[in-house]
């Protein structure tokens, strides 16, 4: 029993030591910081101190209109870039496990590689394909009489999001694959026996066999993108149409470092991680009713 | 021989007197920051003079560039420098963090009286003094006098004479001058001239308001130049804008006296073919002129030679032999805000890039005309970021005036998550 408890500690140990330092010391430091902030009174020159400001700062965040913008930006790239990821990624992976497509490995191999591109390399390469007058995407597209302006004001967010489906679906895509692979073959027999193609075996049988998956995915995904921050971060320095403030990250980003305010970095950093939980939650209680029913 | 342990231990003692700030030991050597073109000569030529009173100078970027970061950073952990050049749209940031002292009772009534009401009324706040001004630069209008001549154009000596000047050059494919979006100063020194305000104090409150009729007669003029794309739109310092100067399509170029030098050194191919004028007025029975930055230095509160800085600041500011000192390097081209100090700098400074014209004569008269009513914000970088952000989407329809709602709207949430009293006027 001790050296179970004590194997438990030992196993556990590393883990819960490194949570503590990289996750729970920041988070409280954080939420500390949050509501002790350098605060004046009336103009503001020699009555600085560092007080106890209640939620202010967190009412300041949620009347910001750059803020609110950003959480705008956040939700439309959501939008559009969680059903195309997990759509695309499951159909990907239910067509290797078929087995329609030949080459699979290979295939595999080449959708996955992106994945090992470091997100800010990925992005420079984009900013290459994106920039009018260097990339030769866009040369081509002109040959064939199309005008397209990536960094443009409704191209924007498709970037942004083109960007994060190349790097990311390849990933999805092996983590749904080896979800499928685990699931028993003899259950895809009966259903061949009983009758059902292809199509509906995938629909029907495989996809609800690997929900627990497909609900980890989202969660993740849904966290992924409310934290958008190294692409837009790169865009930014090539148009105008992003700025310093483009997402939620960002926000927190310029207003510690440009803007000099911990205080309210830390506010809205709290905000993103309440809403980063509260959804993680609820993907969690939709996908759990969802089984049951 | 250099030995790889020497060099070792060179380096740990560079870094070991690098840690062991001088700013604590109250016999050190004053520790300056500056990013001001010919500071270093300025600093030779004190201690020269005052071997006993050393000043080591560290360059740094300007403002914007990281200097105020750097500045922010250096004291919050305790090792800023005495002193620091900066930038008058950067001061209420510093004395409102209590980085830049309160100097009110260092200043001498003799200091005072030299450098005039308006110069200090950009370092002055709440009553108390934060800084000792060291120019009070108007704008002035640099141009191609060649490319006038030759188009028959006169040099604009209002607006809408400019406007007619803008067309008049357009049609022969020549822009008159360039709108900068990372250009928040100079649109400032616009609206000062309108007599517009951005901040202002009322009793114990901040008053912000970024489109009063000042502001929006500005916007609304130089939106006019914009949409009849008379204007050359590339952001200043940027190659492009230096290249269309270079090569006589942009005929002119409008600047606080301080740019003279700098124009001179960034398009040394114009030689003797730009001249200077005055910036054009609204109304010439009633001119006004505003200004796009000043420069002033601040004492660190953390300082322990608060009262030996002063020596060298007043020094700065006032002695002839240091404006003598700061132009013998022929990259500045202060106007000083010091009247008493415009002689010896109009004798040192070299005129052959604008064909041996007077550059002092007419900046002092020029500098009559500022007034005090103008006050920065207490976070200028960010407010003017947010500036810079809305121009730069000009070519996507937003305007100017759209460019300063927006930025004073994203102003007022940090003013309030300072704790600090602000209404809109």
């Amino acid at each position: 029993m001790i050296r179970q408890r004590s194997a438990i500690g030992l196993l556990l140990g590393p883990f819960v030591a490194l949570l503590a330092v990289v996750f729970l010391a920041p988070t409280l430091y954080a939420i500390y910081l949050s509501f002790f902030a350098r605060t004046h009174t009336g103009l503001g020159f020699g009555n600085g101190q560092t007080a106890f400001v209640g939620l202010r700062n967190y009412g300041v965040v949620l009347t910001d209109p750059s803020f609110l913008q950003g959480v705008g930006v956040t939700l439309l790239y959501s939008a559009v870039f969680i059903p195309l990821v997990i759509v695309g990624a499951l159909s990907l992976a239910l067509l290797f496990d078929s087995g329609v497509v030949r080459l699979r490995q290979i295939s595999q191999t080449i959708l996955f590689v992106p994945h090992a591109v470091p997100g800010i390399i990925a992005t420079v390469i984009w900013l290459y394909l994106y920039t009018p007058g260097i990339s030769p995407v866009i040369d081509l597209m002109k040959g064939l009489d199309l005008e397209v302006d990536f960094l443009g004001l409704e191209m924007v967010v498709p970037s942004l999001v083109n960007i994060a489906l190349w790097s990311g679906l390849g990933y999805t895509t092996v983590i749904f694959f080896a979800a499928l692979r685990a699931v028993p073959q003899e259950v895809i027999e009966a259903a061949a026996i009983d009758g059902a193609g292809p199509v509906r075996s995938a629909v029907t049988i495989k996809v609800p066999l690997i929900r627990g998956t497909i609900v980890t995915v989202l969660i993740f995904t849904v966290i992924g993108a409310l934290q958008l921050f190294t692409e837009p971060m790169l865009l930014s320095k090539v148009t105008p149409l992003i700025g310093p403030r483009f997402t939620p990250n960002m926000y927190i980003y310029d207003a510690a470092f440009a803007r000099n305010n911990h205080s309210l970095a830390s506010a809205a950093s709290v905000l993103l991680l309440i809403v980063c939980c509260l959804l993680s939650f609820a993907v969690t209680r939709g996908a759990a009713r969802g089984g049951k029913a | 021989m250099i030995t790889r342990r020497s060099l070792l231990a060179a380096a740990g003692l560079t870094l070991l007197t690098g840690c062991s700030s001088s700013t604590k030991d109250p016999n050190g050597p004053l520790k300056f920051w500056s990013s001001l073109r010919g500071t270093n000569t300025v600093v030779d030529a004190w201690n020269a003079k005052n071997p006993r009173e050393p000043v080591v100078l560290e360059t740094v970027t300007s403002g914007f560039a990281g200097g105020n970061a750097k500045l922010s950073n250096a004291a919050r952990a305790g090792n800023a420098p005495d002193v620091v050049s900066m930038a008058d749209a950067d001061l209420p940031m510093f004395a409102l963090d209590g980085v830049a002292t309160d100097m009110t009772d260092l200043v001498s009534a003799q200091l005072r009286a030299e450098l005039g009401e308006v110069a200090w009324s950009g370092a002055t706040f709440g009553g108390r003094v934060y800084g000792v001004p060291l120019d009070l630069p108007p704008l002035l209008m640099l141009y191609r006098e060649d490319i006038l001549r030759e188009h028959g154009v006169d040099v604009p000596t209002t607006w809408d004479e400019f406007r007619e000047a803008a067309r008049a050059l357009k049609a022969r494919n020549i822009y008159l001058t360039a709108f900068h979006p990372n250009g928040y100063n100079l649109f400032a020194a616009h609206v000062m001239q309108t007599g517009g305000r951005w901040f202002g104090v009322d009793g114990d409150s901040w008053v912000v308001n970024f489109t009063d009729a000042g502001s929006l007669k500005a916007a609304e003029y130089w939106q006019g130049l914009l949409d009849e794309q008379l204007l050359f739109l590339a952001p200043g310092s940027s190659q492009e804008w230096l290249a269309a100067l270079a090569e006589g399509r942009v005929a002119s170029h409008l600047v606080s006296t301080w740019g003279v030098a700098a124009l001179a050194s960034s398009v040394p191919g114009g030689a003797g073919k730009w001249r200077i004028a005055a910036a054009p007025q609204w109304d010439l029975a009633k001119p006004s002129i505003g200004r796009d930055g000043a420069s002033l230095h601040v004492i660190t509160a953390e300082s322990v030679k608060k009262e030996r800085a002063m020596r060298f600041i007043e020094w700065m500011s006032t002695s002839p032999e240091a404006i003598t000192a700061r132009l013998s390097s022929g990259r500045s081209s202060l106007l000083p805000a010091a009247p008493k100090l415009w002689d010896a700098a109009a004798k040192q400074f070299k005129t052959t890039f604008y064909g041996g014209q007077d550059l002092y004569g007419l900046a002092a008269k020029q500098y009559e005309l500022q007034h005090g009513g103008w006050m920065w914000g207490p976070r200028m970088q960010s407010t003017a970021t947010s500036i810079h952000h809305g121009l730069a989407r000009i070519p996507y329809g937003t305007t100017i005036a759209q460019a300063l709602r927006d930025a004073e709207a994203e102003t007022l949430p940090d003013m309030r998550s300072l704790g600090l009293s602000v209404r809109r006027s």
